[in-house]
């Protein structure tokens, strides 16, 4: 600056001599040449120097400015541009798999392809039109409409196979892209297919264990953060942000493969002999709560989870008659619905009047084939009667009148009580979604014909899990369980992440009425109506049921069965429910044989051995 | 005439940092066009095409004008204006309207902004008047007097580009000011001055918020501009991303050729980028400021100081809009910003100073 100063009063000093010695005007014709001659005077010099150090001033501000804006305010505008320039496309994790207890993948995922158009960046909106409807079979218009819709990405079709994307891949159409994606797979297509569950097209759960462990199993999506231009078309060779996805938990679950496809298979036998309209088979440790095996006959195919498995054309219904029969397609029977659980309901009452000792097992009862219950005649199912007999007798008999007689002792406010007790108005907590309540009476609703009609089992509802639950705990020493299907999530080697803990309640009844009940039941198949489930070799504790479904006129009927073995410390427990059997309809007959086909293999394949046959009839 | 025999020698630092600006223009505004060339044209050469075939000719022009004494081109003075006002109209009358604004004149493939002509005839014209009348320049009256030929220049410009209309005034009260011996006078006009922009800005609500989009660019539609500006001179930092490397450019940045291309400089090169351009600035007013002090006349001088009144008034308008230190108002960046008229006036403008340094002795 000094410098500059100095050249600027050198020129004014110079200047003034000049000035100040020259004449200011000379004629001139043209106003305009007069001008020339006008001096440069030291005050206009000033005055122009003001001028210049003013915008030298204003333009030093201005870098100052810029400073201020460039260094502190910086870090602020460069978040506001970037959260601007950068768009953030989602990498989806992989939904973690389901496996069994011996590790059996039974829900996987496979790579498929979403086909989407950036309005943007097509040429041949022509092309590109026809090879998308071509390749992915779809309607010609309704790709048309996509494809020319104003939008900055719009998807065509997604879980398209990879296969297919591959081929779109290829035809390098500017503007088409193919995104890789999970789709959940289920190798056994049918296998439990309720139980699982299955995922909807963003991959969420629908049903089943899918959903109830939502939160374990779809991870986390990972992001890439691209920066784009105002547009929205990505800037090559600009690096991007990558955080990756966290694949989702492995699930094991205490299902077995072996003994689900072995049930599964003997409940489709039944269905296709019997005609029936569904058939459940479940099967759990009474001990532990862990569910082996849960069948629901008709099963449907997993993979393709919104075509009817009983072969009707979607096409042919409206849509809403497709949405109400996929749903029926869809309910886990075993959880979701209930039913009058008829004869072996007797286990409930009986194990309710030992524990209040209103009978003993060498009391005597005599049936005459029917009882009269106020002014109602309730008939026993022989309809000769079974004459004099024991109770032992009487619930290998599986007489109605017996057990109205004890329920009668026992009165309608107490057995409600035991209700309530053995956790029958309680959910068992299973865990998968929409379970059953119990459909009950009120208690004061409950006079002597609702009483004697519910010591067998009719005129309430239960879930078939509730019947198994409950049972287990009259069984198993008074322990009631919580049934479950996932155990715990695993890591990669199956190494155990996390274990579920399940609550247990113990002291439901008392250690010695469960013992009874053991050898009675065991009875029951050695001896009376259960003898179609008898193995040699083992001990078997059950009870048959034979329940006339609402309305009664229909003559629609469920055969049931539940089992236990080894009778004397039960491993297994399973219960098989024929819905709507055709011809012959009594459980003995039709259900107890189920189960004795299953336990045959499947006892063996748990390890548990054959024993003498215990004998518990004196 | 008669100083014709003297040792005749341009600025030559003048002409350095001229045809540094030029070419630095052309380099950043192929960098900041192009994206937009390809959007719009499918050419990202486009914007520079046009750039560089005005810069071509303005450097031409600059040469010829240059080479003659500029007491010459001062016979034009008057015809120029004249050709100003009679151009000012016909843009009112015929102009092609372009982003809402009428500027342009369109002569068969070529487009022309009369504004920008204006501009150097104003600094001719007055500076001739004003040097012919200097005697009398102390007196209020002549003041007025002067300014009274500039004002429906300013009134026909400022019809369709009120920011042209302010640097033609703003040029016209530095020319007066520097020939008048007096400094009281200009304290009161710029008082009054500011009186009338309080009042002017008051009468209409759409001004007073252009005031409030200033304060808090964020909370306005109308702050978009502004805003994406801000965002792109934060961006740059100290060095830059690099020449060609600027995102807000790329669309978000709306004309990022134009009045914004400074934001641009800054996110490319940095504030030592950015820095370097302002200096340039610097140093191109303080040689008007040198040939202005030493010309050998008051015609000379006013010539050269209307050129830096010309040039600061731009820059500084330009850089402080950018920076958001004043509410937006569309001026361009000399050399820098795209524009034809511009460039090529602005070298002419180049070409009289050039012709004035000539003569010093």
């Amino acid at each position: 600056m000094t410098g500059l100063r100095e050249t600027i009063l050198n020129n004014v000093r110079r200047r003034e001599k000049w000035n100040n010695s020259a004449e200011d005007v000379i004629s001139c014709n043209n106003i305009f040449c007069r001008v020339f001659i006008m001096k440069n005077k030291t005050y206009n010099r000033k005055k122009i120097l003001v001028v210049f150090l003013c915008a030298a001033l204003v333009l030093c501000a201005l870098i100052g400015r810029l400073v201020y804006l460039m260094i502190f305010d910086a870090e602020y505008y460069q978040e506001l541009a970037q959260d601007l320039h950068e768009r953030e496309r989602e990498i989806k994790a992989a939904r973690g798999e389901i496996v069994d207890r011996n590790g059996v993948v039974l829900a996987t995922n496979r790579t498929v392809c979403t086909i989407s158009v950036i309005h943007s960046q097509i040429e041949d909106p022509d092309l590109v039109t026809e090879v998308l409807s071509e390749e992915l079979g779809l309607d010609e218009s309704e790709v048309r409409e996509k494809v020319e819709k104003v939008s900055s990405m719009e998807k065509i079709r997604t879980n398209v196979d990879k296969e297919t994307g591959d081929k779109i891949r290829e035809y390098d159409l500017p503007g088409v892209k193919v995104d890789e994606d999970y789709r959940r797979y289920y190798p056994y297509d049918e296998l439990a297919s309720r139980v699982l569950g299955f995922t909807g097209g963003d991959n969420q759960g629908i049903i089943g264990l899918e959903v109830k462990y939502e939160d374990y199993l779809k991870g986390t999506n990972g992001t890439i953060l691209t920066v784009t231009d105002a547009r929205g078309i990505e800037l090559e060779g600009v690096a991007e942000d990558r955080i990756e996805p966290v694949a989702g938990e492995t699930l094991k679950v205490s299902l077995d493969y072996n003994i689900q496809a072995y049930c599964q298979q003997a409940a489709e036998n039944v269905l296709e002999e019997k005609q029936a309209e569904a058939v459940s088979i479940l099967l759990m440790n009474p001990q532990n709560g862990e569910v082996y095996a849960m069948v629901n006959a008709p099963e449907f195919n997993l993979n393709e989870p919104y075509e009817l498995n009983t072969g009707v054309q979607a096409e042919t219904l409206s849509d809403e008659e497709l949405q109400e029969q996929l749903n029926q397609m869809w309910r886990n029977r075993c959880i979701n619905d209930t039913y009058e659980p008829g004869s072996t309901f007797k286990i409930i009452t009986a194990s309710a009047c030992l524990e209040e000792g209103v009978v003993d097992l060498d009391d005597t009862f005599v049936c005459p084939g029917y009882r009269i219950v106020e002014d109602r005649r309730i008939r026993c199912h022989k309809v000769g009667g079974h004459g004099q007999e024991t109770f032992v007798e009487g619930i290998q008999n599986s007489c109605n009148p017996v057990f109205m007689d004890i329920g009668l002792r026992l009165g309608a406010d107490r057995f409600y009580d035991y209700f309530g007790e053995f956790g029958l108005f309680d959910l068992t907590g299973i865990d998968l979604p929409g379970e059953a309540g119990t459909i009950m009476h009120r208690r004061e609703d409950i006079g002597i014909v609702e009483l004697a009609t519910m010591t067998f089992g009719q005129s309430f509802q239960v879930t078939p899990i509730q019947m198994a639950v409950t049972v287990s705990s009259l069984i198993n020493g008074g322990t009631r369980v919580t049934p479950h299907i996932a155990v715990g999530m695993v890591d990669e080697e199956g190494e155990f992440i996390e274990k579920f803990e399940y609550e247990t309640e113990s002291g439901v009844v008392s250690e010695e009425t469960s013992e009874t009940m053991r050898t009675l039941l065991e009875s029951v198949v050695s001896q009376g109506s259960g003898k179609n489930a008898y193995i040699e070799g083992y001990s078997i504790g059950g009870k048959t049921a034979t329940s006339q479904t609402l309305p009664r006129s229909a003559n629609k009927y469920i055969s049931s069965f539940i089992g236990f073995a080894p009778a004397d410390d039960p491993q297994i427990l399973g219960i098989v429910i024929i819905h709507d059997p055709k011809g012959v309809y009594y459980g003995g007959t039709i259900a107890a044989p189920v189960l004795r086909d299953i336990y045959d293999n499947v006892l063996p394949y748990l390890g548990i051995e054959k024993t003498e046959a215990m004998v518990y009839t004196k | 005439m008669e100083r014709s025999e003297k040792k005749r020698r341009y600025d030559e630092t003048l002409i350095a940092v001229v045809l540094v600006l030029v070419v630095i223009g052309l380099v950043v505004l192929l960098s900041t066009s192009s994206y937009n060339g390809r959007v719009k044209f499918h050419d990202a050469f486009y914007y520079l095409k046009k750039q560089g075939f005005a810069t071509f000719i303005g450097l031409l022009g600059m040469v010829i004008v240059s080479r003659v004494d500029y007491h010459k081109w001062a016979v034009l003075a008057f015809p120029g204006y004249l050709a100003a006002i009679a151009l000012s109209v016909a843009v009112m009358l015929f102009g092609d309207e372009y982003n809402g604004s009428k500027r342009w004149l369109s002569l068969g493939p070529v487009s022309f902004q009369p504004s920008e002509f204006a501009k150097v005839a104003v600094i001719l014209f007055l500076a001739c008047l004003v040097s012919r009348n200097a005697r009398k320049m102390g007196r209020f009256r002549t003041l007025v007097l002067m300014m009274l030929p500039v004002l429906p220049v300013a009134a026909l410009v400022g019809a369709s580009n009120l920011s042209t209309a302010l640097i033609i005034l703003g040029i016209a009260v530095v020319l007066v000011f520097v020939a008048s011996p007096r400094y009281s006078q200009f304290i009161w006009m710029g008082s009054a001055g500011i009186a009338f922009m309080a009042v002017f800005l008051a009468m209409e609500s759409y001004r007073l918020e252009r005031l409030a989009i200033w304060r808090n660019p964020e909370e306005y539609e109308k702050g978009y501009q502004t805003l994406q500006g801000l965002y792109a001179i934060g961006s740059g930092g100290l060095f830059g991303r690099g020449l060609g490397n600027s995102v807000q450019k790329l669309g978000f940045l709306p004309e990022a050729q134009n009045d914004m291309i400074f934001s641009i400089i800054c996110e490319e090169l940095g504030l030592v980028g950015a820095g370097i351009i302002i200096l340039l600035f610097l140093i191109l007013i303080w040689r008007f400021f040198v040939i202005a002090t030493r010309a050998p006349d008051l015609l000379g001088a006013l010539i050269a100081a209307g050129a830096m009144a010309h040039m600061m008034i731009q820059v500084i308008l330009n850089i402080a809009v950018v920076t958001n230190s004043i509410p937006n108002t569309g001026i361009t960046l000399p050399f820098i910003s795209y524009g034809g008229t511009s460039v090529v006036f602005l070298l002419l403008e180049i070409g009289l100073v050039l012709s004035v340094s000539r003569l010093i002795e």
